[in-house]
């Protein structure tokens, strides 16, 4: 199709929102641009299509969750504070040094060395370990909530699972190379 | 459905998704009160009896009664507004919307607009939103054939600003527990996989529509993975990625044999999303997404090439 019969012809629906979201190619979008200017009925639903995508557009925004200045530091400063009350750092630094403590720990340090701190002697091969498909399904969930209209599980796996969480360091950067941080 | 910022209520939910072999329904009370903090109380299903989940913005509390616990979330994905904003273009893009009929739901007068998949044609997705304040009272989403996937809707609303803060306070008195914190995405997807350690691949093919939209890296039990979310504004799918000796366990969704090529694959479902896992030249692979199967053992064979 030529400029000129752009502009002359009616375009059809999807040439129109393709014209409304910059899609086509600049001579035909000057043309049809031109058809527009000329030609009342292709006008108007040119208009119906702005006005549903304005509308789409309210209602996401409408939508946008924001998140208050801080409220993850209170959370966390709160739980530790909870934390400190119940036990000072002193009381449990001398808990962890009584006998009845510190002899299993010390054991149980010195089979972990034996078995692990000599991977030679065993193959050196690391430990098969299963990640719940929850996990994945939660995580998929999470990442997804930032898609209009998307829907997280109808049942949160966090309510469904005996251990939350799926044993997860978040790596804070994706540019930062092993550089696993947890919050 | 993302809870409004502008607009306080208090209502009952019901929420269906359906699979192939699975269904999962769960009707809550909620209330939300604007612009970020909401409370849900479930009543069905039955193992799930008063138990709540309280969200204030990013951070989210699961309270879990029978458990005595409090798991304590975070998502960084819904910090970004750019994301959020790239993602309704990306909407707008791949869907026609059309206006039905105003309509009545519940007492308040409702638009009713449908979206249609601009390449294939077929209506993805029905919503009911209250003409004077943009809330989706009842959304519908369609499979390819027509039949509901997933039905969200009001029961009851009612507006309100009069929502007492202390209804979203954490409870006391419960062990506090710290589930995922999540951090925020990068929409940079190319640049995460390089990230990974090891040789990640993204998918040749993706149906059409389709791009990658955000991704992040994570530690799970040591071994680093990386979760790229793939969408056309409506349906996501997620590619989980790891070289290492995790494995994924599918026993609580009754998993199903599958193939990926030559390798041996597993598929399970939960409601309307459904996953797929497999191993190939010592990488282990997940897609987990709304999408159906055929779909999901496309873009798989398409990583093999």
């Amino acid at each position: 199709m030529t400029n000129d019969d752009a502009s002359r012809e009616h375009p059809d629906l999807g040439t129109l929102v393709d014209y409304l979201h910059r899609e086509l190619p600049p001579g035909s979008d000057a043309a049809l641009l031109a058809h527009l200017e000329s030609c009342r009925p292709c006008a108007v639903v040119y208009e119906e299509q702005a006005r549903i995508g304005e509308a789409l557009r309210m209602q996401a925004r409408a939508g946008e969750r924001e998140l208050p200045q801080g409220v993850v530091a209170s959370i966390w400063s709160a739980v530790e504070r909870e934390g400190s009350v119940q036990e000072s750092w002193w009381e449990r630094l001398t808990a962890a040094f009584r006998p009845v403590v510190a002899v299993p720990l010390l054991v149980a340090l010195a089979i972990a060395f034996f078995y692990f701190g000599v991977p030679a002697m065993h193959g050196g091969t690391a430990v098969a370990r299963t990640v719940d498909a929850g996990y994945l399904l939660d995580d998929h969930a999470a990442l997804s909530s930032t898609v209009p209209f998307s829907e997280s599980a109808a049942v949160p796996a966090s309510l469904e699972q005996d251990r939350p969480g799926g044993n997860q360091q978040w790596v804070a950067d994706a540019g930062a190379a092993g550089g696993a941080a947890t919050h | 459905m993302q809870a409004p910022s502008h607009v306080s209520y208090v209502g009952e939910m019901q929420t269906m998704r359906i699979g192939d072999q699975h269904g999962e329904v769960a009707i809550y009370r909620v209330e939300h009160r604007a612009p970020d903090m909401t409370r849900k109380w479930y009543l069905a299903p039955e193992a799930l009896y008063g138990d709540s989940t309280i969200s204030r913005g990013s951070v989210s509390f699961a309270v879990d009664v029978k458990r005595n616990r409090v798991v304590v979330s975070e998502n960084g994905a819904l910090d970004d507004p750019d994301v959020l904003a790239g993602n309704f273009d990306l909407l707008v893009k791949n869907y026609r919307a059309v206006f039905g009929p105003n309509e009545t739901f519940d007492g308040h007068p409702v638009r009713v607009i449908t979206l249609i998949n601009k390449y294939t044609g077929e209506t993805a997705m029905r919503v009911h939103v209250d003409a004077q304040n943009d809330l989706v009272l009842e959304r519908e989403r369609f499979a390819s054939n027509g039949s509901v996937v997933e039905e969200t809707r009001f029961e009851h609303i009612r507006y309100s600003n009069d929502i007492p803060p202390a209804v979203f306070a954490m409870p006391a008195k419960m062990d506090v527990v710290q589930g995922d914190a999540r951090t925020k995405p990068s929409s940079d997807v190319n640049a995460i996989a390089n990230t990974a350690g090891f040789a990640a691949r993204t998918p040749p093919y993706l149906p059409e529509g389709f791009v990658p939209v955000a991704g992040y890296v994570v530690e799970i039990n040591g071994v680093r993975t990386i979760h790229l979310l793939y969408s056309d504004g409506i349906r996501t799918v997620s590619l989980f990625e790891d070289k290492g000796p995790n494995s994924v366990d599918l026993q609580r969704y009754h998993p199903t044999a599958a193939a990926v090529g030559p390798d041996a694959a597993q598929s399970a479902e939960q409601g309307s999303t459904r996953l797929l896992v497999w191993t190939a030249a010592g990488v282990h692979y997940s897609l987990v997404g709304d999408l159906t199967q055929p779909e999901l053992e496309k873009i798989a064979d398409s990583l093999g090439e």
